[in-house]
């Protein structure tokens, strides 16, 4: 039980680490195309 | 056919970094170059606050420690993630709400006027020097192991890439390129990680799991609990608002974006730690017992990873370095151009443009000569780091959240709290043998925290005051702000 809590958890971490890296990188695309400075 | 691969990622890294820095254009104002227009949305801010912090330590050093202690740096982990949630309820969006402050010495400035706005200019500047010499060092360190290039030339080519487009571009190119970096490294590093767990690790998930349980318990076991306080206390208030971060709390687009950005990169640090221990405890069993700490991730990937993957890791690893190397080059820049030059002399808009870029050609310089220059006196990242923290805390956070919470703060509270907290972190860090220090069984960084905490109650209480000064926590300042 506390080895599936444990892989669990490691795995939805490195799942959350690579989308919120998707986010930022959607957003900073978006944010360069729009041309403005800001 | 590797350096093939090295050179060939490296470029096309390189190339996109770039190109990201020019779209991010040349600042032409002021508040263009310290706080981006105070424009910045959500996600960016969060990407670019999580990669300011994200340094060599955050990410290879601890990556060591998972190998050696399990999980057991999860305490530390955790201290820090209450100290960005915490920032972030309280600190961060009664920054925000200043719509005429630039830098931590303006707010400081509001509270106790331009004495105290000098004195936490100084500092700040010596701290983010400071911090980008330590940066510096490991941008050498990495270079050098990689292309066994002399360290010095590492240094110099790491700072001077970061050093031109923070020059030109300010906080937004900062920004962007820190946001661009984050999205290399969060992505990257897990996705090793899940390849390594998935294929690599002896015993699949029940070695991992089994691995877990035997470095954790040896870890709890060889944690003294006054190392394990002073590094918590370290984490937890050593990088409390730094320069860097209260300038993206400044710059953020409303008062909810500064306050979610730092919640958010608060829960973004938890699982980062948890993904870096995981990384070094999935090392045990691949990586041969009594490798140096900061050498698990390297050693880790070369053993199970093809070539292009190890040029991967090198383009991870700059990516994390000069993230948190531009933040901080910036920082400086901002802090003596608005708080140092721009409280002895009055600076037009465009002359305060000039003393800026000026600046980040300045400290970037003296990072670099520091890098070069304690190379054997500093040996180990960690210790430069913890040498910053135990100054920042106590010369700044006392003064500085009594100025944003307390009704009419008083000149004379900040003042003596900046100063005394400084001198007695100077005097605990550099003069005070190191066994009189141990002796006191109390972290110094505590102690110093405490006199400055003292110097304050004296200052708000003790010493006549000619009138009442401009408040910070009354709201009389927060015309202009987001919402």
């Amino acid at each position: 039980m506390i080895g599936i809590l444990i892989i669990g958890w490691v795995v939805i971490s490195a799942v959350l680490l690579i989308l919120s890296g998707l986010w930022v990188a959607i957003e900073l695309v978006a944010e360069l195309s729009d041309g403005s400075e800001g | 056919m590797q350096a093939f691969w090295t050179v060939a990622i490296l470029v096309a890294y390189t190339a996109m970094l770039v190109f990201v820095a020019l779209r991010a254009r040349a600042a032409r104002e002021f508040v263009a170059f310290s706080l981006a227009r105070r424009r910045l949305a959500l996600a960016l801010v969060f990407g670019s606050l999580s990669a300011a912090y994200v340094g060599p330590v955050f990410s290879v050093s601890f990556v060591g420690r998972g190998f050696t202690t399990g999980f057991i740096l999860l305490a530390v982990g955790l201290a820090y993630a209450v100290q960005n949630i915490m920032v972030g309820l309280w600190v961060a969006p009664r920054l925000r709400a200043f719509g005429d402050c630039h830098t931590l010495g303006d707010v400081m400035g509001h509270a106790y006027g331009r004495t105290c706005q000098l004195l936490a200019g100084i500092i700040s500047v010596g701290l983010c020097t400071g911090f980008s010499a330590v940066m510096a060092k490991a941008g050498g360190s990495i270079v050098k192991d990689v292309f066994g290039t002399p360290f010095w030339v590492g240094v110099l080519v790491v700072v001077t890439l970061t050093c031109l487009y923070t020059t030109f571009g300010g906080l937004r190119a900062s920004v962007v390129t820190d946001d661009f970096q984050f999205a290399t490294f969060a992505i990257m590093l897990p996705a090793m990680f899940l390849w390594i767990l998935a294929f690599r690790v002896p015993g699949g998930s029940a070695g991992f799991v089994h691995q877990v349980l035997i470095a954790t318990r040896a870890g709890w076991d060889a944690a003294s609990p006054s190392e394990v306080v002073g590094l918590v206390l370290a984490f937890l208030l050593g990088e409390t608002v730094i320069p860097p971060y209260a300038n993206r709390a400044l710059a953020s687009k409303t008062t909810r974006v500064s306050r979610n950005s730092f919640l958010l990169a608060g829960v973004f640090s938890v699982i980062w730690f948890t993904v870096m221990a995981a990384l070094g405890i999935a090392a045990r069993g691949i990586v041969p017992f009594g490798t140096h700490e900061d050498a698990v991730l390297i050693t880790l990937v070369k053993a199970t990873m093809s070539p292009p993957w190890h040029a991967m890791l090198l383009v991870v690893l700059m990516a994390i370095v000069m993230s948190s190397l531009d933040s901080l080059i910036n920082a400086g820049a901002v802090c003596l151009a608005r708080d140092v030059a721009g409280t002895l002399v009055r600076l037009s808009d465009g002359r305060a443009l000039y003393v800026g870029r000026v600046a980040t050609v300045l400290i970037a310089a003296t990072a670099a000569l520091a890098a070069i220059l304690s190379v054997e006196k500093v040996p180990r990242i960690i210790d430069g780091l913890l040498i910053c923290y135990n100054l920042w805390a106590p010369a700044i956070l006392p003064a500085l959240v009594l100025g944003l919470w307390v009704k009419r703060p008083r000149p004379a509270a900040g003042i003596l709290s900046v100063s005394t907290g400084a001198g007695a972190a100077v005097l605990l860090e550099f003069v005070v043998p190191k066994a009189v220090v141990a002796a006191m069984e109390i972290p110094s960084i505590l102690v110093a925290l405490l006199i400055a905490l003292a110097a304050y109650a004296v200052g708000h209480w003790l010493i006549p005051q000619g009138g009442p000064s401009s408040g910070l926590g009354t709201g009389r300042s927060e015309k202009g702000a987001g919402t």
